[in-house]
């Protein structure tokens, strides 16, 4: 039966081409949308690193204060801060932290192994009480690392199984350039490209204000305390003033900007689900209409059937196999043209986030075909064989 | 062979009762040769219709065999169509999107335990038997009206039936086309034992056949032996 449902499809082609063509086109922007969905909620998954609730990300602007000044009132402008009852902890770092658009990527290499990764540097302050961070191996940094000739390093989860696999990574080199840093411990992760995006994987390292070598970092990180609302922002500002004069600071919400953040990627990503529901719609419409025609038009040859032998479950099968079928040939071409997303790796994903994505789209074509293709069917079963044979 | 026992068909709309066959009682034993006379819309289509298991009785009885057809389900009902039960009408009935030698093994597919290869064989043995072996990758659109209608008994015959049911089958073919139609019905009827029921508008053809029954406003009015036949 089913070779019988391939015949009457194949020689049916050309009236069935356009359905062919609209099960197809649907197929790959099911595909591409399901990839990016997929690819969003796996990244989604995977634990963030810190906390964003409750931290506020500050710019500092040093406008003219002289180089030397400045590591000086920046240590005291930690100090200052970290005495206020409202917060619970402060750090000093670089400023790429997640949501805040900045990126400061760096080459490590182990053998053979390379892979630019994203790299904090942490100047004063307790950045990992402040940002919550997970230490799953060795240890976090302590006083002296600063000055170690060993280049202490932390590294996330991800680096660590790229370069060590599962060994363990304490106590290992990495190097950048001729620099070589020793990993001290690794954390869970600290995703600074969001939740919904793939991560690079992050490095971190400690200097010291006092180093002159290196640029004064210009972001506090603060961890506030619970029940804190931002209308204590005049009050941190006036007594961060008094130490930091004619210093402008910036303030913003960590939990806000992961919000926008969240809007900023979820918004395209919506209006492309609406343009795929829409085709989707489309072609569950085209679907439906091409039954009903086709019904109306092979009245008589569903009465022949049934005259020849045929059950009314038999006729129900022969139509929705028959939709089956030409969904089947969409699904082919579209699979042969998704598969190359993978083989070129067009959208920049996992290979796995493909193969959901291909094995959800049919799952789905399936369904909203059948679905479709139900009601019709069992019209064409209900057809009285005596009144359909005489149907011209 | 088949027996209609007070069969009666009633035809109800909301407004109109429709009386299109009245207290019908028919037997045709295996291996006749029957043909049904009667003006248009005197009932002859419903009762082959309701011979053919196609629509039910309003009252009365079909027996096909021996076996009372009553209350039987639609799988059973298609069954028996399958297996004892071929049709050829005057409109023939071909899916024009499949190939000749698709259209005859159309009655094998609902046939559970022939294999494809079977089904191939016994198409192409049952076009041999109509001449029509040379056409088998044509399709219908291709064919003229007598070599659609020859095609159409292939398909009736392809089961092995033990009963066909032709509705005018010579209906829409010129004399020439419809004497090869009527001389292939006879031969099955005469060389397997078919037996055949044939409705038809032409006094000729019917001529043929062993017994003509005539009907008029649902009633049988006549049933005599035609005895033309032996000196064919």
């Amino acid at each position: 039966m089913i070779k019988h449902l391939f015949k009457l499809v194949w020689n049916r082609r050309r009236a069935n081409f356009l359905m062919i063509m609209a099960i197809f086109f649907s197929f790959l922007v099911l595909f591409g949308t399901i990839s990016v969905l997929v690819n969003s909620w796996q990244n989604y998954k995977k634990p963030l690193g810190f906390e964003p609730e409750r931290i506020w990300y500050v710019n500092i602007q040093h406008y003219q204060t002289p180089k030397d000044e400045v590591r000086v009132i920046s240590e005291q402008l930690v100090r200052k801060l970290q005495t206020l009852p409202e917060i619970e902890h402060v750090a000093l770092a670089s400023g790429n932290a997640a949501y805040s658009g900045w990126s400061n990527m760096m080459g490590l290499t182990r053998g053979n192994l390379q892979r630019g990764i994203n790299n904090v540097t942490i100047q004063g302050g307790d950045f990992k009480s402040t940002m919550d961070l997970n230490v799953v191996e060795g240890r976090w940094f302590q006083d002296g690392d600063e000055f170690s000739n060993q280049n202490p390093m932390v590294i996330t989860q991800d680096i660590k199984q790229f370069f060590f696999g599962n060994e363990s990574a304490a106590g290992k080199k990495l190097k950048s350039g001729d620099k070589e840093f020793t990993v001290i411990g690794v954390i869970e992760a600290y995703r600074t490209n969001g939740e919904l995006n793939s991560d690079a994987g992050t490095f971190m390292r400690v200097s010291s204000l006092a180093d002159t070598s290196r640029w004064v970092e210009n972001t506090l990180y603060l961890r506030m305390k619970p029940g804190v609302t931002s209308g204590i922002e005049e009050k941190l500002l006036k007594e961060a003033g008094s130490v930091a004069t004619g210093w402008k600071l910036d303030v913003k919400y960590m939990d806000q900007m992961r919000a926008s953040y969240m809007k900023e990627n979820l918004t395209p990503l919506l209006i492309f689900a609406i343009i795929c529901a829409f085709l989707i719609l489309n072609v569950a419409l085209g679907i439906f209409g091409v039954l009903w025609y086709n019904i109306n038009k092979r009245y008589s040859e569903i009465g022949l059937r049934r005259a020849l032998g045929a059950t009314a479950n038999q006729i129900y099968k022969q139509f929705l196999g028959e939709i089956l079928v030409l969904a089947t040939l969409g699904l082919v071409l579209g699979s042969f043209f998704a598969i190359q997303f993978v083989l070129l790796d067009v959208m920049g994903m996992q290979p796995e986030v493909y193969y959901y994505a291909l094995g959800i789209s049919i799952v789905m074509i399936y369904l909203l075909v059948i679905v479709c293709a139900f009601q019709p069917s069992r019209q064409a079963a209900a057809i009285h064989p005596a009144l359909a044979l005489h149907e011209e | 062979m088949i027996t209609l026992s007070d069969i009666e068909k009633v035809y109800q709309t909301k407004t109109i009762e429709t009386v299109a066959l009245q207290r019908v009682n028919l037997a045709v034993p295996k291996g006749e040769f029957v043909s049904i006379m009667g003006p248009s819309g005197c009932g002859k289509s419903t009762l082959l219709n309701i011979m053919g298991l196609l629509d039910v009785p309003t009252s009365g009885v079909v027996t096909i065999d021996g076996q009372p057809i009553k209350s039987y389900k639609d799988k059973e009902l298609a069954h028996i169509r399958n297996e004892k039960i071929g049709f050829v009408f005057q409109s023939y009935h071909l899916v024009n999107d499949l190939s000749v030698l698709d259209n005859v093994e159309l009655p094998l597919l609902y046939r559970s335990g022939v294999s494809g290869s079977e089904r191939t064989k016994l198409a192409k043995d049952a076009l041999e038997k109509v001449g029509l072996s040379a056409r088998t990758k044509h399709f219908p659109n291709q064919l003229s009206g007598g070599q659609r209608q020859r095609v159409a008994i292939a398909r009736a015959l392809i089961g092995n039936p033990a009963i066909i049911l032709a509705d005018e089958p010579t209906g829409n073919l010129d004399s020439v086309m419809g004497e090869e139609v009527m001389n292939i019905l006879l031969d099955l009827n005469r060389n397997d034992g078919t037996t055949i029921v044939m409705v038809t508008h032409d006094e000729n053809m019917a001529h043929k056949t062993e017994r003509l029954v005539r009907f008029f406003d649902g009633q049988q009015v006549s049933d005599s032996k035609v005895f033309d036949l032996q000196t064919v």
